[in-house]
């Protein structure tokens, strides 16, 4: 990128790097109070070529990414009435909007980020860490999980605001809290409550070419997506989405 | 000194462009691109190669030619080593490509803090790492760990922007993942530290940072507004950071 900026380019390209870390931070809050139903609307471009990355393979085009928050919220709700019925003493007597998310933590700061914004401002790409720790529903209750991620985006600016046009959330480190990294996954003892809980299930990518495996001791050496370079348009530098 | 509208406004950009270098190399790191990372995001003016710095807890490679030799060579060498039980369990050939065969880290860049010198050819910065680093056994195991320390660099403005000239990188404790919190020793000098291993042996040996009273330096240790570069403030061999507050002027 060749471009000189003038002192106001400069500093609206500075607004653009903060809007770009606020949006982050509040989809990243977002996950803490289980908004997953309100993430689309919120944070993605109207676009219908946008694609969500999960490990498993893509969510590509608007309507697969759609059906992924619906079933994160399917989840979200199961969860809820297991434990809800698991304790009614605390929630008997609360509505389902009540409870949304009880009980059930995900926390993922994101952080050492790398941001450029292109040359001609029309799009952004970001890449960060994510150190989180959440909790799983077992057939044996609530588990807590850590996680190590990587959080690859390509934003899109629509209407003067900024908005994810492709994302990959990459998981590097998904294991039990306090436990090995590598041996056989901790599991308590089934609890009838929460038999239900093996029902539950992660949503399918409608692409599905896996885009990384976790860790794993026999695994070959996996970096994180590529990092962001300066750019001028976005047809000369790489995607996080369904192209590369 | 007081800085026109403009002059602010670089700085402001100076200001991100330092944290997201820092942030680059912890990337890099954790991808061990090593060799990247020096091309890439250190100096290259001839007067800085020679002065460029990368510190441990125990003192300071010196020269850009030092620094590869530990930070890329030797690492390399150590990865080999790491590969070597999987030849001899499974015949994994022992070549570039397969190095690196069950391992992981992801090295964060957190908490900066960030000062553009009124000249506006160095900046200063300090930040922690939280981290982990794993290697991985034939038989399936790993030895994994959790690892926690302050970043701290001189960086200096190349033609091209923003480069590391000195880089420090401190090291407080290591936990064993699936090791309780409590049952890691809570007084365990570096030479008990399974990840004092990555320290080597530097160009200059001298104590940069001591874990067991580390945390007392870090007022005097942390980047403050200032006016130009000199030694003694900087993060490089000739700096302060480290010493006892009896062994240097209060700030």
């Amino acid at each position: 990128m060749k471009r000189v900026f003038t002192a106001e380019e400069k500093l609206s390209r500075w607004e653009d790097t903060r809007e770009i870390k606020n949006l982050v931070g509040r989809m990243s809050t977002d996950y803490v109070l289980k908004e997953e139903r309100n993430m689309l609307a919120r944070y993605w471009s109207a676009r219908e070529d946008i694609c969500l990355g999960v490990n498993t393979g893509f969510f590509s085009g608007r309507e697969a990414v759609a059906a992924y928050y619906a079933a994160e919220e399917a989840k979200i709700a199961a969860e809820s009435a297991m434990l809800q019925a698991a304790f009614p003493k605390e929630l008997g007597e609360k509505s389902a909007e009540e409870i949304h998310g009880v009980g059930m933590m995900d926390y993922k700061p994101v952080d050492t980020g790398v941001i450029e914004v292109a040359g001609d401002g029309k799009t952004a790409k970001g890449l960060w860490m994510i150190r989180g720790s959440y909790s799983k529903l077992t057939t044996g209750g609530p588990m807590a999980y850590w996680e190590w991620s990587w959080l690859a985006i390509d934003f899109v600016r629509e209407a003067g605001e900024w908005k994810i046009w492709h994302q990959r959330y990459l998981r590097e480190i998904d294991r039990p809290c306090g436990y090995s990294f590598v041996e056989e996954e901790h599991a308590y003892a089934p609890r009838p409550e929460f038999a239900a809980a093996a029902e539950l299930k992660d949503a399918v990518p409608n692409v599905a070419v896996p885009l990384r495996e976790t860790y794993s001791a026999h695994r070959a050496f996996a970096p994180s997506p590529e990092v962001p370079v300066p750019y001028d348009t976005f047809a000369e530098t790489f995607s996080y989405g369904l192209e590369q | 000194m007081v800085f026109t509208d403009e002059e602010r406004i670089d700085r402001i950009c100076d200001r991100e462009a330092c944290t997201q270098l820092i942030n680059r190399h912890s990337i890099y790191h954790s991808n061990d691109w090593r060799r990247r990372e020096l091309d890439e995001l250190w100096v290259t003016d001839p007067q800085y190669r020679q002065t460029a710095s990368l510190g441990y807890n125990n003192g300071y490679y010196v020269g850009m030619d030092a620094i590869a030799q530990h930070y890329v060579l030797d690492r390399e060498a150590q990865r080999y080593e790491w590969l070597k039980p999987y030849h001899e369990a499974k015949r994994t050939p022992l070549c570039r490509e397969n190095l690196g065969l069950g391992a992981s880290a992801m090295h964060t860049s957190t908490t900066p803090l960030v000062y553009i010198a009124d000249d506006g050819r160095t900046a200063r910065y300090q930040g922690y790492q939280l981290g982990y680093q794993s290697t991985g056994r034939p038989d399936g195991t790993a030895e994994s760990y959790l690892e926690f320390g302050l970043l701290y660099a001189d960086l200096v403005r190349e033609e091209d922007g923003w480069k590391i000239w000195h880089l420090v990188m401190e090291h407080d404790h290591t936990v064993e993942v699936g090791t309780a919190y409590a049952d890691v020793p809570v007084r365990r000098p570096d030479s008990e530290d399974p990840l004092a291993r990555d320290y080597g042996t530097p160009t200059v040996e001298q104590t940069v940072y001591n874990p067991l009273f580390g945390w007392e330096y870090i007022w005097q240790d942390m980047p403050r507004p200032y006016v130009t570069y000199d030694d003694k403030s900087g993060y490089g061999p000739g700096g302060d950071l480290g010493k006892p507050y009896y062994k240097r002027e209060r700030r």
